[in-house]
């Protein structure tokens, strides 16, 4: 599980997460919804060790990721907004290379490694460098190289972004289908109808602090308006809070 | 250290995958192989020449070379610890494929080593690429056999650690304790760097009058004076004892040269292990806070400088004067940059202002043309590396942004017009400024100051052209790294091309100046009408150094799909 306990991040003298508290536990698929600059990915770089906290803890399974940041990571799959790959690695080249990472090996990885390759439609592409890859190409590499170490917990930062319909649609059920069979998933997403279709839980952050939090039948009967997801998200990240 | 071990095994993979996208293109390995290895011999037979000159003072020699090699190797050491420390915070503190290794469970301290050992390669390369010539042609003068050869270059290899642990210890140390401060890193470097340079010239300027420039005595005392860098605790005199005992006829010295070597070897060890032990300690951290650090909101205005440069962009279009200004703000906004070309320059501005503390102004006349002459290549040699640096790659770097000046709406090729401009405009602006004062401070002839001037002139704008030109030609737009850009192909034919311009063109005016000042071959009549002919051959090879590149350069630009 995810626990944020009081997690604040200043920038000089800007708040980007004010005072953030949250437990999300095994199992779980969590959404982060909110605006450009809301502090979303500040608060996922805080719980995927990148960056360290100017007050408060971040654990994962219980262990505290800056003052065991191997073990917690080990734990942890993170996929940033913007993929990072290696151009003159091939794609199975870089699954490799997470794998020896992790330190593992053996013939059902190697099956692994080769179902992920299909589930993700990359057979046709995944021995060529991925410098001639696209955005969507990279993207599901990325994915795929994420789940080879069967994390406890899952992070996705904007994992929509660059992907086809069809790819949306895989992603959207295999994110459900870890859930399901006990990951920690969070993601954060600009894709409203994303979240309301995928997420048991949804936070919408806005200016570093949670405006609303709750399963997205929740937040929608929120205030007895009877609004949309869309028109909820929109009057609140406006400062109407209701 | 199992993550390292999987790092370096990954590294090694991306080379052999490099390595065979490279044999789908054998005229480019040809031609930058053919190019290196022809510099490294060029190097070679210069240094042999120059010991071998030396060679005809055996009483001085030892004395001589034991101050040349401490002093050859103590500015290399700096140089190295400054770019060891500029590549290492980059690679450090600032790399995406940092983020991506943070996020993994691998050992801080086995990701600095992982990007120490990358600062290692990308900045002493260039160490061995002089370093061997060098060792190479002493070992031959001093008739050394094949053991010096070997034991020289693994000497070498060890040393070039303990710069590098320094370099990069230091920008992991400004990292943590100044990290709001990054311009601290350079800063401090660079003044450390200069205190070390205005020191070294006092010590010299104190020479004035004292004895005859270029006297034996003048001698002593300028090597007297560079005695700093005969310290024994400097890493940079263990390496040029070890050479020189390596060297030492009619038998090495043996029991020196494995003194210097444990030495050496023994703080390698020592430096790697303590970068090791404080990134273990401080990287995290370190990182936290450089990534954490808000810098101040800048309110950019046009300064006075961007204003002055527009007028002097009088004959362009208004819409590309604003792509030049949009290159002049992306150039002094980085500090990556200017700091580099204010070094560059900065170092030869001091020396020329210098001229006279050397009584250089009091020569003969053609020991004064041929100073001048010296002055006027080296001016135009550093600034045919910069254009190669920064000028080559600044279409490639538009690379994903370049819809934005692709949408304007006028024609590509004026978009190298805009480019070109740039260049010549600011190379000019500098370049000038050295001569006028490299001549003044020689108190050269009005005549001769012109003729500087005008050569200046057309190397400005030949290299200009060439820069841009090839840069068109040979684009990366998906790249993002200047110094891959420089480092491929195109980068490499353009430096190439672009020394040998300079070569050409001084060649043209230094040959009538050297008949008729230095030989007294030739009379006034004679030496007015060579000279006309050498400035036709100036500006004719000028031209067409802009002309073809910029032509060729325009025609890929326009088919060009980024």
């Amino acid at each position: 599980m995810i626990e944020l306990d009081h997690v604040t991040k200043k920038f000089g003298g800007k708040t980007a997460v004010d005072d953030l508290s949250l437990a999300i536990p095994k199992g779980e698929l969590f959404a982060f919804l909110g605006p450009n600059g809301a502090g979303k990915t500040t608060a996922i770089k805080m719980i995927a060790g990148l960056l360290r906290p100017t007050r408060g803890t971040v654990r994962i399974n219980g262990a505290d990721i800056n003052d065991q940041p191997l073990a917690a990571k080990r734990m942890l799959g993170y996929v940033p907004d913007q993929p990072y790959l290696y151009d003159k690695l091939s794609g199975r080249e870089f699954m490799r290379f997470i794998r020896d990472m992790y330190g593992m090996s053996g013939e059902a990885l190697e099956a692994e490694t080769t179902r992920l390759i299909d589930l993700f439609g990359m057979s046709g592409y995944v021995d060529e460098l991925t410098e001639t890859y696209s955005h969507g190409m990279k993207q599901r590499l990325v994915l795929a190289a994420t789940l080879l170490h069967q994390p406890a917990v899952l992070v996705l930062d904007e994992p929509m972004v660059g992907l086809d319909p069809q790819s949306m649609r895989l992603v959207k059920d295999l994110l459900r289908r870890l859930a399901q069979g006990g990951i920690t998933v969070l993601m954060s997403t600009h894709l409203l109808a994303v979240a309301e279709e995928c997420a048991d839980r949804i936070a919408i952050i806005n200016h570093g602090r949670v405006a609303a939090l709750g399963t997205p039948a929740e937040i929608r009967a929120r205030d007895g308006r009877g609004e949309t997801m869309e028109q909820f998200f929109l009057r609140i990240c406006a400062g109407d809070g209701g | 250290m199992h993550g390292l071990y999987v790092l370096f095994h990954k590294s090694i993979r991306e080379l052999r995958n490099r390595s065979r996208t490279l044999t789908h293109s054998r005229l480019k390995v040809a031609v930058i192989t053919f190019f290196a290895v022809g510099f490294w011999f060029g190097l070679y037979l210069l240094f042999r020449e120059g010991f071998s000159f030396l060679c005809n003072f055996p009483d001085l020699l030892d004395w001589v070379m034991e101050y040349l090699l401490s002093l050859f190797f103590f500015s290399l050491t700096l140089m190295l610890v400054f770019s060891n420390g500029i590549i290492g915070y980059t690679g450090l503190f600032r790399a995406r494929e940092t983020w991506f290794l943070m996020s993994r469970p691998i050992p801080p301290g086995e990701i600095f080593l992982y990007k120490y050992s990358e600062a290692v390669i990308f900045s002493s390369w260039a160490f061995l690429f002089l370093g061997t010539p060098l060792m190479a042609a002493y070992g031959r003068v001093q008739g050394a056999g094949p053991a010096f050869y070997v034991l020289t270059l693994l000497l070498f290899l060890l040393f070039i650690f303990i710069p590098a642990a320094i370099g990069t210890g230091m920008a992991l140390l400004i990292a943590r304790f100044f990290p709001r401060s990054k311009k601290a890193l350079f800063l401090s470097l660079g003044a450390l760097g200069l205190l070390l340079l205005v020191l070294a010239s006092s010590k010299i300027l104190s020479l004035r009058g004292v004895t005859t420039p270029f006297s034996g005595l003048w001698m002593k005392g300028v090597l007297e004076r560079f005695d700093f860098a005969q310290k024994p605790y400097l890493p940079s005199f263990w390496v040029a004892r070890a050479v020189i005992s390596l060297a030492r006829q009619p038998a090495m010295d043996v029991e020196a040269s494995m003194f210097y070597f444990g030495e050496i070897l023994a703080w390698s060890l020592f430096l790697v292990w303590l970068a090791w032990r404080a990134a273990e300690r401080w990287y995290l951290r370190a990182w936290s806070l450089c990534q954490s650090a808000n810098p101040k909101p800048r309110r950019a205005g046009r300064s006075r400088f961007e204003d002055l440069l527009y007028r002097a962009l009088f004959f362009l279009d208004p819409q590309l004067r604003h792509i030049v200004g949009k290159d002049l703000k992306t150039f002094l906004r980085d500090p990556v940059q200017w700091s580099q070309f204010l070094i560059f320059f900065g170092l030869l501005f001091i020396y020329f202002l210098n001229l006279r503390t050397l009584s250089y102004d009091e020569k003969a006349a053609g020991w004064k043309v041929m100073i001048s002459v010296l002055n006027l290549s080296a001016t135009a040699l550093t600034l045919s590396t910069f254009t190669s640096r920064f000028v080559f790659p600044q279409l490639s770097l538009e690379g994903r942004r370049f819809w934005v000046i692709g949408m304007v709406p006028m024609r590509r090729s004026s978009i190298l017009l805009g480019k070109f401009a740039f260049s010549f405009v600011g190379s000019t602006v500098i370049s000038e400024l050295l001569i006028l004062i490299s001549t003044a401070m020689l108190r050269m002839p009005v005549e001769l100051s012109l003729l500087h001037a005008l050569t200046m002139l057309a190397i400005c704008f030949g290299l200009s052209g060439l820069s841009v030109g090839l840069g068109a030609m040979y684009p990366s737009f998906n790249e993002d790294n200047p110094s891959k850009i420089v480092a491929g192909f195109g980068g490499t034919l353009n430096l190439v091309l672009s020394l040998f311009f300079v070569v050409l063109i001084i060649a043209l005016e230094a040959g009538p100046c050297h008949r008729y000042y230095a030989l007294g071959a030739i009379g006034d009549a004679e030496f007015r009408q060579s000279l006309g002919v050498s400035l036709t051959g100036i500006f004719a090879l000028s031209a067409l150094a802009y002309a073809l590149p910029m032509a060729l350069g325009r025609r890929a630009l326009e088919r060009a799909e980024p």
